[in-house]
């Protein structure tokens, strides 16, 4: 128990560091937001009239939900350009986190959509609302309120899990945080400083979607 | 009594305590018609098992080439990168041949031939993209895993290059094979391992970063095999034969190696 620490080596890197965050962030930015794009789609697709749509996001669902990310990952990055589709790092991380994070959030929206009582459509059907009328303001808005607990932490769960984007050579926080590992040797050191690094994005993100929810749900 | 004594040697041979006991130096092996040879078993091209389960690889015809020119017979023992050192110095084995790099460490221990053979790490692709200088391959993309030699040397032979970082090797490779990289770093035996399993993918040689020459290990004390070693790595090395065995192995000619 008389490790010195030795952080000196570590910060020296701090502009590696702040751009593999913002890489970071970037990463979860584009994911969150086609992500739940995603989850939208595929929640109206779910509780829709039309059964082959119905299977097909129960399909996606289940297929991505019962698979591991990272094996997602390495198909998109390693598998796909067996067929002519080549991605770089980040494209393939993007593209591969934004489906993986779809089909939570298609469930948890789709949670949220059936939690609204049929009562409450009828009536917004009785007031004269066209179809798409009603799925926007008279569901969609009142679940994104009841599940937006759940869709926040999801989303803060993805910032977590980009770090496994490592693994195709994305050069994202936890890459950085491996790179001058290997040149450093200061593991202890490192991964000190980038678990700081996440738990400040972390808390920042939870802060910025409690401010978003005030904004959005509260102030109507 | 008797059996207590032999209890005793049996202990300290495992243990490796028989530097004063019976040494088998060049006049034994020829008195006795047997050579015992270490040689390993888990390193492609140097040592391996083939479809018929039979014993192949540079090492192992470089043993029976030893045999051959001693005029005794050969016994094969497998050995590992763990125990190769302990079986010469408990006397199981009279010469180890399993790609063992001379280190001071080691020397201390055992002695060392000439070198016989040469690994290198390098950089691996297609031949068109074959450079002298690392600079010279400008934006492609060079993927190498994360911390190694290949890493740190071509980090610093080429700072402003297209370097992609992989977790380990094994991505590495995926990462060539599905032309997510256009050059790699690994050991070139490892290239030639790859080629034979992905016959239709080029893994020529396009940078060598570094070569570590392998020697033959004999136990201290044992001068005049050691020099018999020497004249025959040196013999085979004129003759052609040591090249003739690179070229059917790694599929190419010896490499300059120095001398010891």
């Amino acid at each position: 128990m008389d490790y010195t620490f030795r952080f000196r080596d570590v910060l020296r890197e701090q502009d590696l560091l702040l751009e593999g965050a913002l890489v970071t962030l970037q990463l979860s930015g584009v994911s969150i937001v086609f992500g739940l794009l995603i989850g939208v789609l595929g929640a109206a697709m779910k509780t829709g009239h039309y059964a082959p749509l119905r299977r097909i996001a129960g399909v996606y669902v289940e297929i991505i939900r019962n698979t591991p990310l990272l094996v997602q990952l390495f198909v998109v990055f390693f598998g796909l350009p067996s067929i002519g589709i080549k991605l770089g790092p980040m494209q393939a991380a993007m593209i591969t986190l934004s489906i993986n994070l779809g089909a939570y959030t298609t469930e948890i929206i789709r949670a949220g959509v059936e939690a609204i009582p049929r009562s409450q459509i009828e009536a917004g059907m009785s007031l004269g609302l066209s179809g798409g009328e009603v799925f926007r303001y008279v569901i969609l808005f009142p679940a994104l309120k009841k599940i937006y607990p759940a869709l926040a932490s999801q989303f803060i769960l993805l910032l977590i899990a980009t770090s496994i984007v490592s693994q195709i050579a994305a050069e994202e926080l936890f890459h950085i945080g491996a790179y001058i590992d290997s040149r450093t040797f200061r593991s202890f050191e490192v991964y000190t400083v980038i678990t700081a690094m996440y738990l400040v994005m972390a808390l920042f993100f939870r802060g910025a979607f409690a401010a978003i929810y005030h904004f959005v749900f509260v102030r109507r | 009594m008797l059996s207590l004594i032999r209890l005793f040697t049996v202990a300290a041979l495992a243990l490796g305590l028989t530097s004063g006991a019976a040494q088998a130096d060049l006049q034994d092996i020829l008195d006795a018609g047997v050579v015992r040879i270490g040689v390993p078993l888990d390193v492609p091209v140097y040592g391996f098992v083939d479809e018929n389960q039979e014993p192949a690889g540079l090492d192992i015809d470089i043993a029976n080439l030893v045999a051959e020119q001693l005029g005794v017979e050969l016994e094969m023992q497998q050995i590992t990168g763990a125990n190769r050192i302990p079986f010469l110095v408990t006397n199981k084995v009279d010469i180890v041949i399993s790609v063992m790099g001379a280190t001071p460490a080691r020397a201390k221990s055992i002695m060392f031939s000439s070198p016989y053979s040469g690994l290198f790490i390098g950089l691996f692709g297609p031949a068109e993209h074959a450079v002298s200088d690392p600079k010279d391959l400008g934006d492609l993309k060079i993927g190498v895993p994360r911390g190694t030699t290949q890493d740190l040397a071509i980090s610093e032979l080429h700072p402003d290059g297209n370097i992609v970082r992989f977790e380990d090797d094994a991505t590495t490779v995926a990462a060539y094979l599905s032309g997510q990289v256009d050059v790699f770093g690994t050991a070139n035996i490892v290239a030639v391992d790859l080629a034979k399993q992905n016959p239709d993918t080029e893994f020529a040689t396009v940078y060598k970063i570094r070569t570590s020459p392998a020697h033959m290990g004999v136990r201290h004390g044992e001068s005049d095999l050691l020099r018999w070693l020497d004249t025959f790595i040196f013999f085979s090395k004129m003759n052609g034969s040591l090249d003739a065995l690179h070229q059917k192995w790694m599929g190419e000619p010896l490499a300059d190696l120095p001398s010891l």
